[in-house]
């Protein structure tokens, strides 16, 4: 009997419990619905309304999610709907255009419906088929559902795909420009950069193309335009480099040019102004007239075998000559014929900014470009005088330089530009405001900002200093190895001052660099660059120099010289 | 038998316990799927017209709410400024493509989605219909009149019935806009003495009953304040069989006169109802940009008195997301820096 009532109440409460679970418990939902699509029909794109909208498309909503239980609430806006456009029915080709959540439409204007089917290959000025379908998922795990597939005829307007454009990292367009003359993919030109310039080649279609970063790290002079793409960087030395972008076979090269000979009836080196893109000769002349010249030299490959590494890049022939009364670029000179306007000084130019036409001529007058210095030299910040503290470049454009001083003067300080030329650059005496003059005098050295380490930044352009920080530095941590944005104190280093070091192990890339941060604040910060230098304020994305996954290092930084080290 | 009884009171405790876990309600995740609750139709209306915005996103501008944050447009109105519905202008074929069809669709899904209302606004033209253009569209250009009225009738049923695939229902429908003139000149002029703008405009009712029949048919015109004006069409449409359902009008006071400018609105709205037996809506309404503070007493004013007729059953800002100066210089929207100002208060 005891038994029985044991097997009863077993049996009860097993019953129960299924039930239970049959009910409630599992509960499922319908996952991501497929969207009907439909739009607003064929296409003749106008070119000359460029702002005008061109095509609407919209589409079911398929935002709320249906349950197995009715009591359970779903979330919103879960659904993930992607827009694929090609220019076959398989979709084997697609572009991609991720939608907002919970949205139910798009609308392309003119322009961007016309760079969208470039970008999809529709050929210009004729009328093809576009496939558009949206893709719906619930997570990237989860099994896809489509839309029907909507297609319509679309007249692309012809896109001029003669001119590469050139962004700088910012992807604002700087007004420099590579040419493909054939509308073949390849754009080439010259291009006066600093070391390590971070850039982006926009076609007319509008695609966009940077150095591949499928790796998760970046890949010098391998090209990609997609979604994952990093931008361009050239190597370390600053200067003029014949730059090759090749969209067909994906690889860009850039070949640097550190100078230049004329030979013929004028001689001498070339300098480079970059800032200009100009090569300049300053000479005279005897007599005005036509005369002979080759320009030749030797310059530094660098492509996708090379990468950056300057050891690695090629020696290679450069030199101009000229066909037809155009100018040419190979490796052999050839005779290029110029007019000297009048006897006297003269300038020989070798203009390279337009890749449509390059251009060497003769002026009147003599014209040396000044190049820009890379170090601003600190003097008596320590009541010493030698010319062994400095400045570091940080904004070209404005010509402002930064690094921590160590301050601890009875005289003031001053700042120099050239190395134990003992010119000084100080206080402005026409003003309270942190002016600089050049040509100052002892009388108008700075006072310093107290005893400690300082940021100090001073502005040529702007001619004035200031200090990046209100109070002395008194601890560095850094941030960004291996992509973990944690703050890890540095100790310093005794003897050193301005020399901090700390452990660090490389389990994986360091894709946006690295920044020293200043007394635990985020606003007050060197990054580094790829170079091993470090930058006041700024900081370059990728591996810093030496960084290899799986080694630990002694990470050692110099404020003061704003260098870096990775020691194993 | 103490122990009978626990092994018979045991399991069916047990089963009860289970039975109460079983029927308790599951966790609910947020945010939650939520109904939203659409505004009540026949209620007075709050309205924007905002048939610029989808252009405006595809300059890149941007609305705040009243916290700073990037908000949709008309959603921040429906927040921030109580607007419960919404005025779409069409045109036929524009040459910017900005007002066709389909971008009406897309922003009246937006409304309806919103839970806002949506009144649609025939101008009958590829670009602006006012008092002074009434332009036919190029396509229609050499239609007789039996023609053009087909033409409206399906261009009205093609419009309405894109709305109607995606289960937007317009409360109103206007058939042209500030047509004191006529519409779709130089067949549906007033002043030719024939019978054309009323067939037009019938042309038009008929099609959006046919679509929508519950739908209000709207017949616009500009200037308020003028009585003249609107006894004028009205008296057109009475005389040539002319149907709609309600009278629209365009109001924009001058700066310093706004009372007057809705005193004389408020008497007009009931002269017109009692010679007409129509009720207005105020479709257009708007003051310079920097009058706000005006803008809002006007409004709110006209509200009051309006609805004191019994009369009035709506008001719609002209373009209130407009930024001082956009399209080339109008200056009566009612935002700053992409917010509000407190014009829109009187809704409140």
């Amino acid at each position: 009997m005891k038994t029985a009532q044991y097997i009863y109440t077993s049996l009860v409460a097993a019953l129960c419990l299924s039930a239970c679970v049959k009910d409630g418990d599992i509960i499922t939902t319908g996952g991501a619905q497929p969207v009907e699509l439909s739009g607003s029909g064929d296409v003749v794109i106008d070119k000359n309304e460029p702002e005008g909208l061109a095509l609407t498309l919209n589409w079911t909503d398929n935002s709320n999610l249906t349950s197995s239980d009715e009591r359970v609430q779903l979330p919103v806006g879960t659904t993930i709907n992607t827009l694929q456009f090609s220019a076959t029915a398989d979709f084997q080709s697609v572009v991609e255009i991720l939608t907002e959540s919970g949205s139910t439409s798009m609308q392309f204007t003119a322009e961007s419906l016309n760079s969208l089917v470039g970008r999809v290959g529709l050929p210009g000025d004729q009328a093809s088929t576009l496939y558009i379908r949206i893709r719906s998922v619930l997570s990237n795990n989860t099994e896809p559902k489509y839309s029907n597939i909507y297609q319509i005829q679309v007249t692309p307007y012809t896109i001029d795909m003669t001119i590469g454009y050139v962004l700088d990292a910012g992807r604002v367009d700087t007004g420099l420009t590579l040419y493909s003359p054939e509308s073949n993919g390849v754009y080439s030109g010259f291009l006066g950069v600093a070391g390590w310039y971070n850039w982006w080649l926009l076609e007319g279609n509008g695609v966009l193309w940077g150095n591949i970063g499928d790796d998760g790290g970046g890949k010098p002079f391998v090209i990609s335009s997609n979604d994952q793409h990093w931008n361009f960087w050239y190597p370390g030395p600053a200067g003029c480099y014949y730059t090759v972008v090749n969209t067909v076979r994906q690889e860009w090269s850039a070949l640097h040019i550190p100078s230049l000979t004329v030979a013929g009836d004028i001689t001498g080196e070339m300098t480079y102004d970059r800032k200009t893109g100009k090569w300049t000769l300053s000479g005279n002349a005897a007599s005005a007239g036509a005369v002979t010249i080759r320009i030749s030299g030797t310059g530094k490959q660098y492509n996708a075998q090379t990468g950056t590494d300057d050891a690695a890049a090629i020696d290679t022939p450069v030199a101009f000559g000229m066909e037809d009364g155009k100018l040419t670029f190979g490796d052999t000179p050839s005779d290029i014929t110029v007019t000297v306007p009048a006897a006297g000084d003269i300038t020989l130019t070798l203009d390279l900014n337009d890749p449509q036409a390059w251009n060497c001529e003769v002026t009147e007058g003599s014209e040396t470009p000044v190049e820009i210095q890379q170090i601003l030299y600190v003097l008596g910040n320590d009541d010493t005088w030698n010319y062994d503290q400095y400045l570091t470049l940080y904004d070209e454009e404005n010509l402002c330089y930064a690094a921590a001083v160590n301050f601890n003067c009875s005289w003031g300080y001053y700042f120099s530009k050239e190395y134990q030329g003992w010119d000084h650059i100080n206080q402005d005496p026409n003003t309270t405001e942190w002016k600089l003059i050049l040509n100052g005098t002892d009388d108008n050295n700075i006072s310093g900002p107290g005893v400690g380490l300082y940021v100090t930044i001073a502005s040529l352009g702007w001619m004035s200093y200031w200090y990046g920080m209100a109070n002395p530095i008194t601890s560095v941590s850094y941030t960004g190895f291996n992509d973990n944005w944690d703050m890890v104190e540095m100790t310093a280093v005794p003897g050193q001052v301005g020399v901090y070091s700390a452990q660090v192990t490389a389990t994986a890339d360091t894709p946006w660099g690295v920044q020293i941060l200043l007394n635990g604040s985020w606003d007050y910060m060197f990054g580094t660059y790829l170079d091993g230098s470090l930058r006041w304020s700024k900081k370059q994305d990728g591996n810093p120099k030496g960084w290899e996954v799986g080694k630990t290092y002694t990470f050692t930084v110099d404020l003061c010289k704003c260098t870096y080290s990775l020691t194993e | 038998m103490f122990k009978r009884i626990i092994g018979i009171l045991l399991p069916l405790m047990l089963a009860s316990c289970v039975q109460v876990s079983c029927t308790q309600e599951s966790p609910v995740t947020n945010p939650r799927q939520q109904e939203v609750v659409p505004a009540a139709p026949g209620t007075f209306a709050k309205g924007a017209d905002v048939s610029w915005l989808t252009q405006m996103e595809s300059e890149g501008l941007v609305f705040n709410n009243k916290n700073g944050v990037a908000t949709e447009c008309m959603q921040l109105l429906k927040e921030d400024c109580n607007v419960d519905a919404i005025r779409l202008r069409v045109w036929v074929n524009p040459t910017a493509g900005w007002n066709n069809a389909d971008d009406v669709l897309v922003k009246a899904r937006r409304a309806a989605a919103l839970g806002l209302r949506v009144m649609v606004d025939f101008h009958f033209s590829d670009t602006w219909a006012d008092p002074a253009h009434q332009q036919t569209p190029v396509a229609w250009a050499d239609y007789d009149l039996a023609r053009l009225k087909s033409a409206v009738s399906t261009h009205v049923s093609e419009v309405l019935g894109k709305l109607k695939a995606f289960n937007v229902t317009p409360e109103w429908v206007q058939i042209g806009n500030e047509t004191r003139t006529g519409m779709l000149w130089p067949l549906g002029k007033i002043d030719n003495g024939n019978s054309n703008y009323a067939e037009l405009t019938n042309a038009g009712y008929d099609a959006v009953k046919s679509v929508f029949p519950e739908a209000k048919v709207i017949v616009h015109l500009d200037s308020g304040n003028n009585l003249n004006l609107y006894t004028y069409v009205f008296d057109y449409l009475k005389n040539k069989g002319g149907k709609y359902d309600i009278i629209g009008m365009s109001l924009y006071p001058e700066n310093g006169k706004s009372a007057d400018y809705v005193n004389q609105c408020v008497s007009n709205i009931s002269a017109l109802f009692t010679k007409y037996g129509k009720p207005v809506i105020v479709c257009e309404i708007g003051m310079d940009h920097d009058q706000a503070e005006e803008c809002r007493d006007c409004i709110a004013s006209l509200i009051s008195k309006g609805c004191e007729t019994g009369h009035l059953e709506g008001v719609f800002y002209w373009e209130p997301q407009a930024p001082a100066g956009y399209n080339e210089g109008y200056g009566k929207g009612c935002f700053e820096n992409g917010s509000p100002t407190v014009a829109l208060d009187a809704y409140k």
